[in-house]
């Protein structure tokens, strides 16, 4: 290799920066680049064997696993950005099912975005609402779908700052914690704490913390709500998952329970028993 | 196109990006949902359904300079440029390993890890890194060239400590 070329930072440079694919050494700043390699052999060779190497490495930089779920997981959380909104719009929502063909841009915009929150539940969302008029069987909230109760409840935990609620024991509570929830976790919860939330979907509810020798394990939301799909006892896995949490629902008599976990699908499969087998 | 179309088709191009920026599969995953966040909010803006992708990774790169949460990087002023580092015989890409990859990714400052991203990645040429980050053509070349000089030694020196898996890899796809 030819010393004198090797020791300039800047011809380094440019040899680093270019690429064969594209018309880089035609560049103006590549000129003398250009009249190196076309002198000199060594250069040349140079030049080519990092070519390999970069088209080496872009494939390797492509290379990255995607988690399972992901995409599920993304959409779940726009529908918890907008999806409050798209709730106070039900009614409307309901009287649109009428209009035929005449769709306002507006409702092209409402259909879009009902797209995709159904593609975030995976369920058929709606029709709660109406069910709710007929029926009657809950307190006046909003009807809303699993996947975004679940994620309101996962971005309430996120973002809740940690204040301390009162031992469980001694605490005015609206709603009765799971019996059924408490006797899966025994044996890792030191404390259950309550405390009221007043504004969840419109609705108060009771939030209770489950407190281990590390700080709070989970928390479980209890209350009221028109959801329709809930199994009838504590699922055995999270039916959303963040990248740091991983959560589940379902209903208890006219209760509605939602159990957000510290940590993925392991810690939340731990908690409620799954995984608690014998250690290898 | 609306958002969970944008979502099903750039989701994983994306994630892999953010991967490759932080290093992580948690902080790539939220920086993953936040981008989807902000495409969601200005969706408007996206003109051309064929730029989608650079869109998307326009908002990813400055939603990843604005974290802060960034281990300890090696000083730029210690990056060597040595093309020494360009082995004599380069591997394949599955010769390459990506731990070490994303190791010394993750020792390079946030400067040079965007602009070794957007080159090995995003597959832009240095005049299109100078033009999306609006910094002059000199500054990408110099922090290209110290960039991908730590890559190449990181996995060169990955690969002697490794005793030569590059070589038995080697050896292996022969036969």
């Amino acid at each position: 290799m030819e010393r004198e070329p090797t020791r300039k930072p800047k011809l380094r440079e440019m040899l680093e920066a270019c690429r064969f694919d594209q018309d880089d050494l035609a560049q103006p700043e590549m000129r003398e680049l250009a009249e190196t390699l076309a002198a000199s052999p060594q250069w040349r060779g140079l030049f080519e064997r990092l070519q390999l190497f970069d088209a080496a490495a872009s494939a390797a930089f492509r290379d990255v696993p995607v988690p399972d779920g992901l995409q599920e997981r993304i959409l779940a959380r726009l529908a918890v950005e907008d999806g409050p909104r798209d709730v106070a719009n039900s009614e409307p929502v309901v009287a649109r099912n009428g209009q035929g063909a005449g769709e306002t841009p507006s409702g092209t915009l409402r259909t879009s975005r009902r797209r995709w929150l159904l593609a975030a539940s995976g369920l058929a969302a709606a029709a709660a609402g109406l069910l709710w008029g007929v029926f009657g069987l809950f307190s006046p909230v909003e009807s809303i779908s699993r996947a975004e109760l679940i994620a309101a409840a996962i971005e309430r935990f996120v973002n809740e700052p940690a204040e301390r609620g009162q031992v469980l024991a001694a605490s005015p509570s609206r709603f009765p914690l799971s019996e059924a929830l408490v006797a899966l976790t025994s044996g890792q919860i030191a404390v259950i704490r309550w405390r009221p939330v007043n504004d969840f979907f419109g609705a108060e509810v009771d939030a209770f913390d489950l407190i281990g020798s590390q700080g709070r394990v989970a928390t479980v939301y209890a209350g009221r709500f028109a959801v329709e799909g809930l199994p009838a006892e504590v699922p055995p896995r999270p039916m959303l998952s963040t990248a740091e949490t991983s959560a589940s629902a379902w209903r208890e008599h006219d209760v509605v329970y939602v159990l957000v976990v510290e940590g993925g699908d392991r810690a939340y499969e731990r908690l409620v028993g799954v995984g608690a087998g014998p250690l290898a | 196109m609306d958002i969970v179309q944008l979502v099903a088709e750039h989701h994983q191009a994306v994630y892999g990006y953010a991967y490759r920026l932080t290093g992580r599969a948690a902080d790539a995953e939220d920086l993953t949902q936040q981008v989807f966040l902000k495409a969601q909010a200005r969706i408007g803006q996206l003109r051309n359904v064929s730029s989608a992708r650079s869109w998307l990774f326009s908002i990813l790169r400055r939603r990843f300079l604005k974290m802060t949460h960034q281990r300890k990087p090696i000083p730029a002023t210690l990056l060597d440029l040595n093309v020494e580092s360009i082995p004599a015989r380069p591997p394949n890409a599955e010769e390459i390993d990506r731990e070490a990859l994303q190791r010394a990714l993750d020792e390079l400052p946030p400067a040079h890890r965007m602009v070794v991203t957007m080159f090995y990645y995003e597959q832009c040429s240095y005049r299109e890194i100078a033009e999306k980050l609006d910094v002059p053509i000199g500054t990408v070349m110099s922090r290209l060239a110290r960039a991908k000089a730590h890559l190449r030694a990181t996995l060169l020196a990955a690969d002697a400590a490794g005793d030569g898996h590059i070589a038995r890899k080697r050896a292996i796809m022969q036969g």
